[in-house]
């Protein structure tokens, strides 16, 4: 079986290994890109069936990142899970994803491992198209 | 990228590309090919393997003299030249072998190539690539090592939002257990809870293991030999692979590893946490000792907090019957009745499945909705005959009266509905405000009943105590004008069990 890709964007070369990390260990494909801009080429490229992404990075942030993926068609329902900063207002977040849609918000510090089950949970679930 | 194993040599990608420019560059100039191998003989370069099993046989064999005699070694190579290996090993050990073999067909003829020249190259190599797979080693390590102190942090974030004493010291102590459960692996807690002085067990279904009777007695029992150690010594106790040890042997199907830190709680006293792991799972480690040993200080802290605040509590709640019997000294027909009022509202919010908050506003709304009282002339509330109108509304200001005092207490805010309101009555009629049906809070709606209850079946002024039966039936009357009908229904259901709560109550008051 083909592993599925995953796309990880995150400005924190840091963060990228260690979700990397879990979910290669967990036998998924994982294509790291350092902000929006890169992500979004990254995800033209590659079949991805889930995009984690930070919310704060340079050039492009993670809404931004998030509201170009609604305007592809391809990409359009892709399932992101948003990684947000303790600082952030969630509930302005979480007011913002509902919008685009098929949004699923984390906090950091995040636990890895939950990461994983949650990744688990919305792959798995998705229906072939 | 899959990892060998943590002392073994790896490839990292980088390193990996590296070598391949170097093989490259090697195979043109001078036709000779690079290969890697691990100390146990795998090939990790070429990544595609080697050619023909030949060739694989010859430099494996190569690899062993390499091993066996730590040092490098040469061989003939068919009729192309001669195949030359160097060690790659970090300051312990030897890690693997990097060899320089004749190229198939090349030129120039690696003959023609001075084998110092060879070694040479192949020594900076290995040198650069035991260097490389150290880097890789430690990177790995430290992701390993960060992705541990991503869970630690959120386990300890998650600690945190368990602090707050409003949930009280039970649902803190078992968020903070459910928690540890779920981010440390953990099987089985069991807490000796050094102010109760009792054990408790926790396991999480989700995690797969719910003890049976028998298992949990042998837990308990592993628990005591445990935290006799701990108390006697003070200091953490960590057993890894008990299902090796025959000491043990009660508890060797069901746990392998088992971890016990003392809970010291200031003026109470010492307990201890005590963590299992069963067998199959990765034994405790000093990372798990130190974060076992933060979550005791934090259920130290639980512990304190919650002693201190129902001690706070305690003190407060005395104040509030002092102030009480201060209001109800005034007026000799009522002593005693905001305690009862309290005691039947609480007993019918619980019968209307009240939640925990609410039934903590109305425990301190129906202890004090009498409190307005001290404003209104002793001479008023002991007349024997029928009141004059200024009279009644002077009765009336109490609920408002009662309102005003307490509205500086902070903690009291959410009891103030229910003292303002507790004269209103469901068709608009009652005061202070002329509040309808559902305006007026569930609080209120309680502590109505309850108080006219009482009143009614104790003496007043102006007339003898009535029996419970006559009382039922005046209540009955105000159903869906005065009272609200699920409280009076609940009310009428229990007011057999609520007179035997007040008797007892009663006796008890006698015999102090």
């Amino acid at each position: 079986m083909i592993a599925k890709t995953i796309v990880v964007v995150d400005d924190e070369p840091h963060i990228r290994h260690i979700i990397g990390r879990k979910l290669q260990g967990a036998g998924y494909d994982v294509r790291t890109a350092s902000d929006g801009e890169e992500g979004l080429a990254l995800l033209q490229t590659v079949r991805a069936c889930l995009l984690i992404t930070d919310l704060q990075m340079p050039r492009m942030g993670g809404f931004e990142l998030c509201a170009a993926c609604r305007e592809d068609p391809r990409i359009r329902t892709l399932p992101i899970i948003l990684v947000t900063g303790s600082v952030v207002r969630s509930a302005d977040v979480r007011a913002k994803s509902e919008v685009l849609g098929n949004i699923y918000c984390v906090s950091k510090p995040f636990s890895p491992r939950k990461l994983l089950q949650q990744v688990q949970e919305l792959v798995e679930s998705e229906t072939p198209e | 990228m899959e990892l060998e194993s943590q002392q073994g040599l790896t490839l990292s990608p980088t390193a990996a590309q590296a070598l391949a420019q170097l093989d490259g560059a090697l195979k043109a100039n001078f036709g000779i090919s690079l290969a890697l191998m691990t100390a146990a003989g795998e090939t990790l370069y070429p990544a595609s393997g080697l050619d023909t099993a030949w060739e694989c046989l010859t430099l494996r064999r190569l690899c062993s003299q390499v091993a066996i005699e730590e040092q490098e070694a040469s061989v003939q190579f068919a009729e192309e030249g001669m195949a030359h290996a160097v060690p790659v090993s970090d300051t312990h050990s030897l890690l693997g072998t990097l060899i320089g073999y004749p190229a198939n067909g090349k030129s120039p003829r690696p003959a023609e190539v001075e084998t110092p020249d060879v070694l040479n190259v192949l020594r900076a190599f290995a040198g650069v690539t035991a260097e490389l797979s150290a880097q890789d080693a430690s990177i790995e390590s430290l992701a390993e090592e960060l992705d541990r102190r991503y869970e630690d942090l959120t386990l300890v974030y998650e600690l945190a939002g368990n602090m707050g004493i409003a949930s009280g010291l039970e649902v803190s102590l078992e968020n903070i257990f459910k928690a540890a459960l779920a981010h440390m692996d953990l099987d089985i807690i069991i807490v000796f809870n050094p102010l109760s002085m009792r054990r408790k067990m926790h396991s999480l279904p989700q995690n797969g293991y719910t003890p049976t009777r028998e298992e949990r007695a042998a837990l308990y029992k592993l628990e005591s030999h445990a935290r006799a150690k701990v108390l006697s010594s003070g200091e953490s106790w960590c057993a890894n692979g008990l299902d090796e040890d025959p000491e043990f042997s009660h508890v060797q199907d069901i746990c392998s590893h088992v971890l016990c830190v003392p809970v010291t709680v200031a003026d109470v006293g010492a307990g201890a946490i005590t963590a299992i792991r069963r067998c199959g799972k990765e034994r405790f480690f000093m990372g798990d000792v130190k974060l076992i040993s933060a979550l005791a200080r934090q259920v130290a802290i639980v512990i304190r907090n919650a002693r201190l605040f129902s001690e706070v509590r305690s003190l407060f709640l005395n104040l509030v019957k002092s102030l009480i019997s201060i209001v109800e000294a005034k007026h000799k027909y009522t002593r005693g009745h905001s305690e009862r009022v309290h005691k039947i509202s609480c007993f019918l919010g619980k019968h209307l499945g009240l939640r925990r908050h609410a039934l903590e506003v109305l425990h301190w709304a129906s202890l004090f909705h009498d409190v307005g009282k001290i404003s209104v002339p002793d001479a008023i509330l002991n007349k024997p005959g029928k009141l004059t109108e200024e009279e009644f509304d002077s009765i009336k200001q109490h609920p408002v009266v009662g309102y005003n005092v307490l509205s500086h207490i902070e903690q009291l805010r959410e009891a103030l509905p229910g003292i303002r309101h507790h004269h209103e009555k469901l068709d608009g009629s009652g005061y202070p405000d002329g509040l309808k049906g559902d305006e007026i809070p569930l609080t209120a709606k309680i502590i109505a009943v309850a108080d006219v209850y009482d009143a009614l079946t104790s003496s007043r002024s102006y007339r003898p105590a009535m029996s419970v039966d006559k009382a039922l039936a005046i209540l009955h009357e105000g159903d869906g004008n005065h009272f609200d009908p699920r409280v009076l229904g609940v009310f009428v259901r229990k007011h057999g069990d609520i007179a035997r709560m007040l008797e007892t109550a009663d006796s008890a008051a006698v015999a102090v």
